[in-house]
């Protein structure tokens, strides 16, 4: 029992063996929810106890299971594709500000390219058609509580 | 021979005559500095995004012209002699005009096209003034109580708005 059950390697961002801040060994450092998030391999750590050490298999399945993770977290955050680079006949033209207002937040700010999807280069003429616009009062500096 | 585009902003009551000495002028001075005058755009009045001067509206134009540089410093000085301009900006569109000609042809002929549109668009605009005027005269003789007058008025901005999109 305690922390002979423990696989060394599986605490590796806590370092050394069930210890650490979660105090002590045995089940006590188990009990956490939060556990299976760090690290390691895979969840199921309120289990490990009673099934003794993980084996092999175990092992590969968690890998595979982390594996399958990670992809769909990278699916899920990368998908937009910059509409100027798709459909090339889109001019980017500062006396249009219907066009303008999708690269602007509804205070009149300009939307940061991570959330509009643009790419960097049309995310510059954007910039600029945005700040010409400005000037040209086709679009607010500010609009806030009108 | 560069490309430049210069958009201004017109005080909304100055009269057409007003703006089309104005316009008369900046191509004077275009021609004695030797450029090519390409084409002159009215986009016609517009709300403005914030007040510029206490103006809620402005008469927006652009004006096209092929230039080595020179005539932007005396046009933007005229711009800003001329007190009925609110604001204006100049733009390069071209680096390098080769055919000098065939952008002139070219422009010549988007520019009819715009005045088309421009004078369709102030008939249109002209026809729904005298409609308004007619629907105030009538609301005035019915006599009609002040509270339902206002409510007049912001649908008349409304249907401004729509013009301009």
């Amino acid at each position: 029992m305690g922390s002979g059950n423990f696989p060394g390697g599986g605490d590796r961002d806590r370092g050394g063996f069930g210890g650490g801040d979660r105090g002590g060994f045995g089940g006590g450092g188990f009990g956490g929810d939060d556990r299976g998030d760090r690290g390691g391999y895979g969840g199921g750590y309120r289990d490990r106890e009673e099934r003794g050490p993980m084996g092999p298999k175990a092992r590969l399945r968690a890998k595979a299971r982390k594996k399958a993770r990670k992809q769909a977290k990278k699916m899920f955050n990368r998908r937009k594709v910059c509409r100027f680079c798709a459909d090339s006949t889109i001019p980017i033209e500062y006396k249009d500000p219907k066009a303008l207002k999708f690269f602007v937040s509804e205070t009149g700010k300009l939307i940061p390219r991570r959330i509009s999807g643009n790419c960097a280069r049309h995310q510059r003429s954007v910039t600029v058609a945005v700040k010409r616009a400005r000037q040209l009062a086709l679009i607010p500096f500010t609009s806030s509580g009108i | 021979m560069r490309e430049y585009e210069t958009t201004f902003i017109v005080q909304p009551e100055i009269s057409d005559e007003g703006r089309e000495a104005l316009c008369q002028k900046l191509d004077a001075s275009l021609e004695k500095q030797g450029s090519v005058r390409l084409m002159l755009d009215d986009v016609g009045k517009r709300k403005l995004a914030y007040e510029i001067q206490k103006f809620q509206k402005g008469h927006y134009l652009t004006l096209n012209y092929l230039d080595d540089g020179r005539a932007v410093k005396e046009i933007e000085r005229l711009l800003r002699l001329e007190e009925s301009v609110l604001r204006f900006l100049t733009v390069q569109v071209a680096d390098e005009v080769l055919d000098v000609e065939a952008r002139k042809t070219e422009a010549a002929e988007q520019e009819k096209l715009r005045k088309q549109r421009a004078a369709e668009r102030a008939a249109r605009e002209l026809e729904e003034e005298r409609a308004r005027e007619a629907a105030d005269r009538e609301a005035r003789a019915a006599r009609v109580p002040v509270p339902a007058d206002d409510g007049e008025a912001d649908d008349d901005d409304e249907n401004d708005d729509e013009d301009e999109e």
